[in-house]
């Protein structure tokens, strides 16, 4: 039981890691939070069922089922359905994330190194001439 | 004329952009110029009928000018004349807005051999071009550090919204025989914002609620603003209905900074302006404007780099905000006709000195080539 509980934080501290990774807002904490809260009691509810189970079964198998557990568990809140499947897509729809902030932050980017304005105007000729 | 000494040396561009720039400049510079290209691949090649029509406002206000433009309109080769001015009269095309002609005339009315006094006809305000109000309230400014202060005036006789028109404005200039340079270099802050909401054939309450809108975005920053309101009906109003609003921003050290904004043309695709929207895009584009700053605003950069480069044989300065892609082709052409080249320097905004916020400054210096005007009857 010791054992599948380290597994279940281990899985949370992934998910927060993820998410923070992913994006840096506020909003994405709050769910961070939550999803902490929710896999808590579900981790309760894995601890029950080891204790009923015994020891017959092999860790492998318990993790299967644990796995399982989560799923369901999934399935039944809306909630985290809606805030776990942005993380099974990341990778296709990375880019789209804080499209407007790139934005901004590129514009500033630009905006703040300023090129050699004579050869932008006269180019190398002039710059030559100087 | 220019005594830089003419060179019969002919200047050949490619392409339909710029082109009221390099006639300007060749006219000023006394220089043929030769434009090919201009939309040869276009489904409509050739000059446009707005261009022609700017064609033919420079044979008006020249004597002796030679311009051949070929069967198709693809290439135009242009002998300036001498620069007369005087009494002149002309029908603007409606593609394209008074502003449009009205700047090139700007630049070469402080170097004809009469004092000009210009009717222009079309349309006064649309949304690709500076409209008068905007030149009026910025320009003329601008123009006075210049030396060109006795006779300067715009009126708006009549007002025309695009797309028909049916405007009027009068431009008078002076011709002084020399430009006074300029040492412009403090821009100040801001010290008051004026606006002008114009409405013509639609309800007189636009402007009010134009004016509304406006200035709940621009009381935030500052209490000091009045905007006049402009509703004009019958002869006055011209053709086609319309509204619209011009901001200036005016400084300690009295610089003005401005933007505009203009509804969207009678017959266009898309939805109706709403005037709320419209004059809360108009205070936006001020604070804008404001934020790039510098001792010109960006519509009137390349006129003030001209008057600085054809001005007296002495140092000119000025600093600007961010140049604009028009004023750095400008200042190609430059050195193009006038062989004059500007000291470029940028400004790094310093913490410690000022309250300077905003954009980069750059500082642009030169010497100016020492243009008399010549042809000026000396009594």
């Amino acid at each position: 039981a010791k054992k599948v509980d380290s597994k279940g934080e281990k899985s949370d501290s992934e998910m927060n890691s993820n998410m923070s990774d992913s994006s840096g807002g506020e909003d994405a904490d709050e769910d961070a939070e939550s999803e902490l809260d929710d896999d808590g009691d579900s981790d309760d509810e894995v601890d029950e069922e080891e204790d009923d189970d015994d020891d017959d079964d092999e860790e492998d198998s318990s993790i299967e089922e644990y796995g399982d557990e989560e799923e369901k568990d999934e399935r039944i809140t809306p909630d985290e359905t809606s805030a776990v499947l942005p993380l099974e897509t990341e990778g296709a729809l990375k880019w789209k994330e804080n499209l407007s902030q790139k934005a901004t932050d590129a514009f500033l980017r630009r905006q703040a190194d300023t090129p050699n304005l004579r050869k932008l105007v006269y180019g190398r000729v002039a710059e030559d001439q100087s | 004329m220019a005594s830089s000494g003419s060179n019969s040396h002919v200047l050949t561009y490619e392409g339909c952009n710029f082109l009221r720039q390099r006639l300007v400049l060749a006219t000023l510079s006394n220089r043929p110029v030769k434009i090919k290209k201009i939309r040869s691949k276009d489904a409509n090649p050739g000059v446009q009928d707005f261009e022609a029509s700017f064609i033919r406002l420079l044979d008006r206000i020249t004597n002796g000018s030679r311009i051949e433009v070929n069967e198709t309109g693809t290439t135009v080769y242009y002998q300036p004349g001498l620069l007369h001015g005087g009494k002149i009269e002309h029908d603007c095309n409606e593609q394209r807005a008074i502003g449009y002609y009205l700047e090139a005339l700007i630049c070469l009315a402080p170097f004809t051999k009469e004092p000009l006094h210009a009717t222009l006809r079309g349309v006064t305000n649309d949304q690709v071009d500076v409209s008068v109000d905007y030149l009026k309230a910025t320009c003329l400014p601008l123009l006075q550090q210049f030396g060109l202060i006795a006779n300067l005036d715009l009126k708006i006789t009549k007002r025309g919204a695009a797309p028909e028109g049916g405007g009027e404005v009068i431009f008078t200039c002076p011709n002084p025989r020399k430009l006074r340079p300029v040492k412009t270099t403090d821009f100040g802050k801001i010290k008051r914002i004026r606006g002008w909401a114009f409405a013509t054939r639609v309800s007189p309450q636009t402007a009010n609620r134009i004016v509304e809108s406006a200035r709940g975005v621009l009381n935030r920053c500052l209490t000091d603003i009045y905007i006049y309101t402009d509703h004009r009906k019958g002869q006055q109003g011209g053709k086609s209905p319309g509204f619209g609003l011009t901001l200036v921003a005016e400084t300690t050290t009295g610089v003005m900074l401005g933007s505009e904004a203009v509804s969207r043309p009678k017959g266009v695709d898309g939805d109706p302006t709403v005037p709320e929207d419209l004059g809360r895009g108009a205070s936006k584009l001020l604070l804008e404007e404001i934020y790039r700053g510098g001792c010109v605003d960006s519509v009137n950069q390349s006129i003030a780099l001209l008057f600085m480069a054809l001005g007296d044989q002495d140092v000119s300065k000025a600093v600007l905000g961010p140049l604009t892609p028009y004023t750095i082709q400008f200042l190609r052409h430059l050195q193009d006709f006038f062989k004059v080249i500007f000291k470029i320097e940028t400004l790094k905004a310093d913490d410690d000195t000022e309250l300077c916020t905003g954009a980069d400054k750059i500082q642009l210096t030169c010497i100016g080539v020492g243009y008399t005007n010549l042809s000026k009857k000396t009594s």
